[in-house]
C-alpha cells in the first residue's frame, strides 16, 4: 500500500514563484525515500507539503490512500524532523520530549516518564535529559529532535528536513550511519531532503532527484547513478563528478556511429541498443557524459575509444590520483540546459489570487538560501578528470591516451534527456 | 508503553480542523480587533483637530459633533500672534537640539569606553547608569532648583539642558555601549595599525560606521527632551522662557474658562512634527527600543 | 638598551599590574584603561551631578528644618520631617493612591499591550502603517495626552460624554474630572492611552526573537493554539515582559504630568500622587525639608522596585 502519493502537486507563492510544478511522486510503506537537489529546486517545499505546513495549490496528496490537502497537520499521521532541531530553547530534553504527549493529554505521569525514559535510551540521550538545548552539542540536539518525533509512538511517514546540514562535517558520517540504522530498524516510512549527494546515495532505498520545482530522476540509488535519466542527474551524483561535453553524431552507413567532439573522435561498432538508438540524432549535437571511472590509462586497444589529451594536473587524494586532461572539447553549461522558467506562471490567475487573499489562503513565499560548496551540476572547462590509482608516468604537460569503457558512457539529447537508456522516461 | 495508548494519544488531537467557515470569521475578527486598535490610538486626535477648528463661538454654545459646523483656522492664526506660541517652540527646539547634541557626544565618548576599552568596574557604571533611568524627577527638582537659583541659572536655558539630560544619558548610553559593541574590533585595529590614535580611530572609523545607531539615540533623544514637562514647569519663571509644553498649560489656565480651541490648535502644532518624524523613523525609534530593552 | 625590568613592563600580565602600580603607567593596558576612563568619565560626571548630589541634598535637608517661608527655624529637625510622614494625613493616602495606580494602570497597559504585540506580530499587509499608527500616542508630549484626554472627558465639549449620550448609556453627563473615582478613570485612560504602545512595542521585540520553527514543531506535535500560547509564547516571551514591567511601574510610580494638568490633586486631594506632594512641598510651600523626606522615600522606594525586578530578572536569566 502507498504510504505517501503525490498526483500533480504543484505549489505557487504569492508572488508568482512556482516552487512545485506538477510533481508526481510515490513513496511505499516503509521505504526511506531521498529528495535530492539543489537549493531552491523545490525539495524543502514538497516535505512542507507533505507535512501540511504548507497548502498544495494543486493536485492532490494522498497519506495512507486518503486524501490529505486539507488536512491540519496535526491530524496527519506525521512526525518531522527540523533542520537545526526547533526544539523549544526554554524547556529541558525531558521536557521537550515529554511537550508531544503532555500537549495531547496524557495525564499519567509515570507513563509519560518511562516512556520518555525508553525513547532517551533508544537514543543514547539520556545523560542530557536534564538540560538545556542550548548546552547540548549538534548531534545531541538532532538526536533530541528525533525523539520527540517518535516519542508518540511510530508515525506513519517520518519526515526529516536536511537534519545533518549544520554539522561539523567529521560529525555527519557518524549520524548518517545512526540515523540510518534507526531508521531502518523502525521500518517506518520517510522521506528524507538533503543537498548532499552522499547521503542521498547511503541511506535511500530510492532517490528522486529534482531541479527546479520538478523531478529529474527517481529510482533506487545504483540506478540513479548507473543510469541516470538526464545531464543534471548524472552531474548531480557522483564524486568527483561526470565528465560532460557537447558532441555531434555522424551516422556511418552501416558501419557504426561517430561521436565527434570536435577535436576527437569516437567510434561506436554498430548493431548494439546503443548505435540505434544514436541514429535518428545524425547530424544533431548530443551531450555525451563519462564517469572519471569509465577512464582507464590506455595500455593500447581499440582505436575508436580512445581519446588523447595533454595532462593539466595530477592531485593527490590520498586513496586515490586526480588527473585532468585538455582535450579540448566543448564543455556543457548545465544551467542552460532545458531551463523553465518558474516566475509568473500563467497556471492561477489575478482574480483568484486576490480572493485567496480575503479568505486567508495565501502563504509567504519561503526565503531560499544559497549554500556554500554546493554542487549545481556544473561541469567547467574542456577538460577529462580521470581516476588513477597511481600517477607513475603521468607529469603535467606530457600527452597521454586514455580508453574510454563504452559501454558506459551516456547520451543525452540537448536537452539534458537521455537518450541511450533501457528504462522508460519519465520515472515514477 | 501500551500501544493503546498511544493510539489514543495520536488520536487526541484530532477534530481541530484548519479550514472552513471558522477560517473566514477568525480573519474578520482579527482585522476588527486591528481597527479598534488603531481607532483608539488615532481617534483621539482627529477629536482635537475638529476642536482645534472650532470657531470660540461653537465652543461657547457648548455643542458636540463628529464634525464641525464651521471650520476655521482662527484659532491657529490667534496661538501664533496673541498667544505668542512660536516663541515657546523656539524654546524647545532650543533645549532640545542642546540636549540631543550633547547627549550624543557625552554618550559616544561612553559607549566607547565601556564597549572597547578594558576599563574597571564596567558593570558597576553600566549598573549606575541604569539608575539613572530610574530615578525619581521630582526628587532632583528641589536641591536643582536651590542650585540654580544659587548660581542664578533659573528660568535659563542650561538649567533646563542640564536636568533634561536625565531623559536622555541613561539610555542614550546603553544603546550606543550595546551597538559599539556589536561593531568588529578589526575595523579600528586596521586604523591603528595604519597609525591613527584611538580617539581619532573613534572619530574617523567608528562614529561612521555607527551612523545608524548614533541616529537612532539623536531621534529618541530628541522625542524625550521635546515632551518634558516637569523641568520646565519647574525652573521657567517667566512665559518668554517657557518650553511648547509648558507653555501649552498656561495657554489653558489662564483664562477663566478654558477655551479647549486654542489649546487644541497648539496642541496640533506641537504634535505634527512629532508624529512626522515617528512615521519616517519608526522602523528606527522601535529597533532601537527593543534593542535598548532586551540587552 | 632597556632593562630587564622595563621589558617585563612593557608586556601586560598579572605581574605588570602590581609593578605599574608602583612604576610609570606605560603599559599597553593601563594605557586602554586610562583611556577609557577619561571618556566615560564627562558622562558619569553629569549623571553624578543630577542624580547623586540632589540625593545627597535631599538626605542632607531632609534631617533639617528648611523652610524658605516661614520664619526661619532652621537647624536640625531629628526625624521630625519623616515622622511627619506618616502623620500628615497626606503622605500615606498619596502612597496608597499612588501604589494602587500604578497596580492597575500596568495590568491594563500589559494586557492590552499584550494584545496588540500579539497582532502584530503577524504578518499583514499595511503593518508597518499600524504599527507606526498604533506608536503615535507614545511619540507626543505626555502634556498633550493630558490636554488632550482633558478635552476628551469635558462635560459639555468632550467626546466621551458625546458618545454615552448618543449610545444612551449611564454616566453620561459626568463631570469627569470633578469626581473622586470618575477622576482616577480620566487619569488612567490618559496613561494607558500614551503608554501601552510602550509595552507593545518591547513586547513585540520579545516575540519576533522567538524562532519560527518551534511553531512548526508545535503544530506537528498536536498543540492548539492556546497550549501554544501558554507553554511556548508566554515563557519565552519573560524576558521582554520583565523588561515592560520594569519601565511601565516605575514611570507609573512617578506620574506627575497628568495629575498636575488634568486634576492638579484634586477633587480636593482624591487623586494626589506621590511625585505631586513631593512638587508642591517644593514650590508650593517651600518645604526643603518635608519635600527632602519625601525625595528620600521616593528614591528608595524605587530603588527596591528596580531591585525587585533585577533580581526576578536574574533568575530568570540563569535557569
Amino acid at each position: 500500500m502507498t504510504a505517501i502519493a503525490l498526483e500533480g502537486v504543484s505549489k505557487v507563492y504569492d508572488n508568482g514563484l512556482l516552487a512545485v510544478d506538477d510533481v508526481r511522486l510515490k513513496a511505499e510503506n516503509g521505504e526511506f525515500l531521498v529528495l535530492l537537489g539543489p537549493s531552491g529546486c523545490g525539495k524543502t517545499t514538497i516535505l512542507r507539503m507533505i507535512a501540511g505546513l504548507e497548502e498544495v495549490t494543486s493536485g492532490e496528496l494522498w497519506l495512507d490512500g486518503e486524501c490529505a490537502n486539507d488536512l491540519p497537520p496535526w491530524e496527519r499521521n506525521v512526525a518531522m524532523v527540523f533542520q537545526d532541531g526547533a526544539l523549544y530553547p526554554h524547556l529541558t530534553v525531558r521536557e521537550n520530549l515529554a511537550f508531544p504527549l503532555l500537549v495531547a493529554g496524557a495525564a499519567e505521569k509515570g507513563l509519560v516518564d518511562a516512556r520518555v525514559q525508553e525513547i532517551a535510551h533508544g537514543l543514547g540521550i539520556e545523560d542530557t535529559l536534564d538540560r538545556r538545548p542550548a548546552l547540548l552539542s549538534g548531534g545531541e540536539r538532532q538526536r533530541v529532535a528525533i525523539g520527540r518525533a517518535l516519542i508518540r509512538g511510530q508515525p506513519a511517514v517520518l519526515l526529516m528536513d536536511e537534519p545533518l546540514a549544520s554539522l561539523d562535517v567529521a560529525l555527519r558520517s557518524t549520524l548518517r550511519a545512526e540515523i540510518g540504522s534507526l531508521i531502518r530498524s523502525l521500518n517506518v516510512t520517510t522521506v528524507y531532503v538533503t543537498h548532499d549527494q552522499v547521503e542521498a546515495l547511503s541511506l535511500a532505498d530510492r532517490v528522486a532527484v529534482l531541479r527546479d520545482g520538478a523531478v529529474e530522476d527517481v529510482g533506487s540509488p545504483a540506478r540513479v547513478y548507473q543510469d541516470p535519466a538526464t545531464a543534471f542527474s548524472a552531474a548531480f551524483l557522483g564524486s568527483p563528478p561526470v565528465n560532460l561535453a557537447w558532441a555531434t553524431i555522424w551516422e556511418v552507413n552501416g558501419n557504426g556511429i561517430i561521436v565527434d567532439f570536435g577535436t576527437q573522435q569516437l567510434e561506436l561498432p554498430w548493431g548494439d541498443g546503443l548505435s540505434e538508438a544514436l541514429t535518428p540524432y545524425h547530424g544533431q549535437p548530443v551531450i555525451v557524459g563519462i564517469r572519471p571511472e569509465a577512464l582507464t590509462r590506455s595500455t593500447g586497444g581499440a582505436h575508436g575509444t580512445l581519446l588523447h589529451g595533454t595532462v593539466s594536473s595530477v592531485d593527490y587524494h590520498g586513496h586515490e590520483w586526480l588527473a585532468r586532461l585538455e582535450v579540448g572539447f566543448r564543455p556543457v553549461e548545465l544551467d542552460t540546459v532545458r531551463t523553465r522558467s518558474r516566475r509568473w506562471t500563467s497556471q492561477h490567475p489575478t482574480a483568484k489570487r486576490r480572493l485567496r487573499f480575503v479568505t486567508g489562503k495565501t502563504q509567504a513565499p519561503a526565503v531560499i538560501p544559497k549554500r556554500r560548496g554546493e554542487r549545481r551540476g556544473e561541469h567547467r572547462g574542456a577538460n577529462l578528470l580521470i581516476r588513477l590509482d597511481s600517477p607513475s608516468g603521468w607529469t603535467v604537460g606530457h600527452e597521454f591516451h586514455v580508453t574510454v569503457d563504452l559501454p558506459h558512457i551516456y547520451f543525452f539529447d540537448a536537452d539534458g534527456i537521455r537518450i541511450d537508456t533501457n528504462s522508460s522516461f519519465p520515472r515514477y | 508503553m501500551n500501544q493503546l495508548t498511544i493510539a489514543a494519544v495520536r488520536s487526541a488531537g484530532a477534530g481541530r480542523r484548519r479550514r472552513g467557515p471558522g477560517q473566514l470569521t477568525r480573519r474578520t475578527g482579527f482585522f476588527s480587533l486591528l481597527a479598534v486598535f488603531v481607532v483608539a490610538s488615532l481617534f483621539p486626535f482627529y477629536w482635537i483637530v475638529i476642536t482645534s477648528l472650532k470657531t470660540p463661538a461653537e465652543i461657547a454654545q457648548g455643542t458636540t459633533s463628529l464634525l464641525p459646523g464651521h471650520m476655521t483656522l482662527s484659532n491657529y492664526i490667534d496661538d501664533f500672534t496673541q498667544q505668542d506660541f512660536i516663541r515657546p517652540l523656539i524654546n524647545s527646539v532650543i533645549v532640545s537640539v542642546s540636549t540631543t547634541v550633547l547627549t550624543v557626544v557625552l554618550a559616544s565618548l561612553a559607549g566607547y569606553a565601556l564597549s572597547r576599552t578594558r576599563i574597571r568596574g564596567k558593570p558597576l557604571i553600566l549598573g549606575f547608569v541604569l539608575v539613572g533611568a530610574f530615578f525619581p524627577l521630582l526628587a532632583m527638582v528641589g536641591p536643582l532648583f536651590i542650585v540654580y537659583r544659587n548660581l542664578g541659572l533659573l528660568n535659563s536655558y542650561p538649567a533646563l539642558i542640564i536636568a533634561c539630560l536625565i531623559y536622555t544619558l541613561p539610555l542614550a548610553v546603553w544603546l550606543l555601549t550595546n551597538y559599539f559593541s556589536q561593531i568588529p574590533r578589526e575595523l579600528e585595529e586596521a586604523a591603528i595599525v595604519d597609525g591613527t590614535t584611538r580617539v581619532q580611530a573613534l572619530r574617523k572609523v567608528i562614529m561612521p560606521v555607527a551612523l545608524p545607531g548614533v541616529f537612532t539615540v539623536t531621534i529618541l533623544s530628541f522625542i524625550l527632551v521635546w515632551n518634558d514637562f516637569t523641568f520646565a514647569l519647574s525652573f521657567m519663571q517667566t512665559p518668554d522662557r517657557y518650553t511648547a509644553p509648558l507653555a501649552i498649560v498656561t495657554l489653558g489656565q489662564s483664562q477663566y474658562q478654558t477655551f479647549y480651541n486654542l489649546i487644541d490648535a497648539a496642541v496640533v502644532i506641537i504634535s505634527l512634527p512629532i508624529a512626522l518624524i515617528v512615521i519616517f523613523a519608526q522602523r528606527r525609534i522601535v529597533s532601537g527600543l527593543t534593542a535598548g530593552a532586551l540587552k | 638598551m632597556t632593562t630587564a625590568r622595563e621589558q617585563r613592563a612593557a608586556i601586560p600580565g598579572p605581574l605588570t599590574r602590581a609593578r605599574a602600580s608602583r612604576g610609570p603607567q606605560r603599559t599597553l593596558l593601563a594605557q586602554d584603561r586610562r583611556l577609557g576612563l577619561w571618556l566615560v568619565a564627562p558622562a558619569v560626571i553629569v549623571l553624578l551631578a543630577i542624580t547623586a548630589y540632589p540625593l545627597a541634598y535631599n538626605l542632607w535637608n531632609s534631617f533639617h528644618h528648611v523652610d524658605y517661608l516661614a520664619p526661619p527655624i532652621g537647624g536640625f529637625a531629628g526625624v521630625s520631617n519623616y515622622a511627619n510622614l506618616f502623620t500628615d494625613h497626606q503622605f500615606l493616602p498619596a502612597f496608597a493612591h499612588t501604589a494602587g495606580f500604578t497596580v492597575v494602570s500596568v495590568a491594563v497597559e500589559t494586557l492590552v499591550g499584550l494584545a496588540i504585540a500579539l497582532a502584530l506580530n503577524k504578518p499583514f499587509r499595511g503593518r508597518g502603517v499600524v504599527r507606526a499608527a498604533v506608536f503615535i500616542p507614545w511619540a507626543v508630549p505626555t502634556v498633550v495626552s493630558a490636554e488632550l484626554w482633558k478635552t476628551m472627558f469635558d462635560p459639555q465639549q468632550g467626546f466621551v460624554n458625546y458618545l454615552l449620550t448618543e449610545l444612551h448609556l449611564p454616566l453620561a453627563s459626568t463631570t469627569w474630572l470633578d469626581g473622586t473615582w470618575t477622576a482616577w478613570i480620566a487619569l488612567l485612560i490618559a496613561d494607558a492611552w500614551r503608554n501601552t504602545p510602550f509595552v507593545a512595542i518591547v513586547l513585540l521585540g520579545g516575540l519576533q526573537v522567538i524562532p519560527r520553527d518551534i511553531y512548526e514543531a508545535a503544530k506537528l506535535d498536536g498543540a492548539s493554539a492556546w497550549q501554544t500560547f501558554r507553554r511556548l509564547t508566554l515563557p519565552l516571551l519573560k524576558p521582554a515582559l520583565i523588561v515592560a514591567l520594569i519601565f511601565r511601574t516605575l514611570s507609573s510610580f512617578m506620574i506627575f504630568d497628568v495629575v498636575y494638568i488634568m486634576t492638579g490633586g484634586g477633587p480636593g486631594t482624591s487623586t494626589n500622587v506621590l511625585s505631586y506632594l513631593n512638587y508642591q512641598a517644593f514650590l508650593t510651600d517651600f518645604d526643603f525639608g518635608y519635600g527632602g523626606a519625601i525625595s528620600v522615600a521616593m528614591i528608595v522606594m524605587a530603588l527596591i522596585i528596580a531591585a525587585v525586578y533585577v533580581r526576578t530578572f536574574r533568575i530568570e536569566q540563569t535557569t
